[in-house]
């Protein structure tokens, strides 16, 4: 058996964020977070704000992806504050629809282009240490912010699927696609 | 790296669940008898999910259920040990050893083996006081070996939080004491 243990997960630092592993203490402000009716409407499958239970069991699901498939979503941070601003990164329980970027971030940090500097680092990040042909977003047909960052990303929309009962799109990118893709952090 | 123990009895071997335990979880997960009182039978993504939690238990609080596997066979057969999803900060009512065991592995003393190893960890590394197991009232295999184990009814029809807030389970439990005495 080989599981890979979660405290060994890479701390990324970008420009005024970290993306590290989960530490107990995220809990209250991932729970907030997900407590927020316009944060839950697109992070859960419900559309609803998750009770602080299932906010839970929300996390151990993210610390256990890590520790079953050796990635998973980081917990974001503010560098400056060392706020818990949300949660970036891979995703792909069962049955799902590929080797996801997933975003998610609390609402008092949006709009500061936090989503896009934590995306585009765990995208690095993860084109670099698996050898993935391309990475997907599932997003929701209803989620502006969500599909103009995907652009922001260099992705194109792909397939529209159903998921958890609703419209989604599959958006998609390329590894050459995404090392082409500009502004670059490497490339500025 | 280990997220956690390996305990070894008779005919077990008891360790945190890893990725190859996956297909043992997901056929469990659609034995309607075996699910009744455990959360009610799920897809396969769902079950991942459930297995999945289970191992971030472990990462986060330092315990959670391990996986029971056959020591002749190597078969994966059940799940099973504490279980207090978020902590001593959760509203979990109190510190449970839980077990479930798919259908195949009932009935030859296996969960009462699992949940001996399991409980004499959980009272020699956890600094628990007390073991509780919520159990379904019409859960009658459970609450037997509740009883064999030496547990108690202490609370009946306590109400769970969500997402299982539309279920009623009754609280058998016994006192760290109590347990030593009996395993002297």
């Amino acid at each position: 058996m080989s599981l890979f243990d979660p405290n060994a997960t890479p701390r990324i630092e970008t420009e005024r964020l970290v993306l590290r592993g989960w530490r107990k203490d995220d809990f209250e402000p991932f729970a907030a977070m997900m407590a927020d009716a316009q944060t839950a409407r697109f992070l859960s499958a419900e559309q609803r704000p998750r009770d602080r239970a299932s906010a839970w069991r929300d996390m151990a699901l993210f610390v256990g992806h890590w520790a079953l498939r050796g990635y998973g979503l980081f917990a974001v941070e503010e560098k400056e504050s060392g706020a818990f601003v949300g949660r970036v990164g891979a995703w792909r329980p069962e049955c799902w629809v590929g080797f996801e970027l997933g975003w998610g971030l609390a609402r008092p940090f949006w709009g500061r282009g936090y989503a896009r500097e934590a995306a585009r680092a765990a995208g690095d990040w993860a084109f670099a240490q698996f050898p993935l042909e391309r990475i997907v977003s599932l997003i929701h047909a209803d989620n502006a912010p969500s599909q103009k960052l995907a652009q922001r990303l260099g992705m194109r929309i792909g397939a529209s699927t159903i998921h958890a009962g609703m419209p989604h799109d599959v958006w998609e990118i390329s590894r050459a696609d995404w090392f082409r893709t500009s502004p670059h952090p490497a490339a500025v | 790296m280990e997220i956690g123990p390996t305990l070894t009895t008779e005919r077990l071997i008891l360790r945190p669940p890893a990725h190859e335990d996956f297909d043992g979880f997901a056929s469990m997960a659609q034995e309607e008898d075996t699910m009744r009182f455990i959360g009610g039978v799920a897809p396969r993504d769902a079950a991942w999910r459930g297995m999945a939690a289970l191992a971030g238990a472990w990462a986060l609080l330092g315990y959670s259920m391990f996986s029971v596997l056959r020591r002749d066979t190597g078969e994966w057969i059940g799940r099973l040990g504490p279980w207090r999803p978020g902590g001593k900060e959760g509203s979990w009512p109190g510190d449970e050893v839980g077990w479930g065991l798919k259908r195949a592995a009932m009935g030859q003393g296996f969960a009462q083996e699992g949940a001996t190893a399991a409980i004499d960890w959980a009272f020699d590394h956890l600094g628990w006081d007390r073991v509780i197991h919520c159990i379904d009232k019409q859960n009658a295999p459970s609450i037997a070996l509740a009883l064999r184990l030496g547990s108690r009814l202490e609370r009946e029809n306590h109400q769970l939080a969500p997402p299982f807030e539309t279920h009623k389970v009754d609280i058998y439990g016994q006192s760290k004491a109590e347990w030593k005495a009996r395993r002297r």
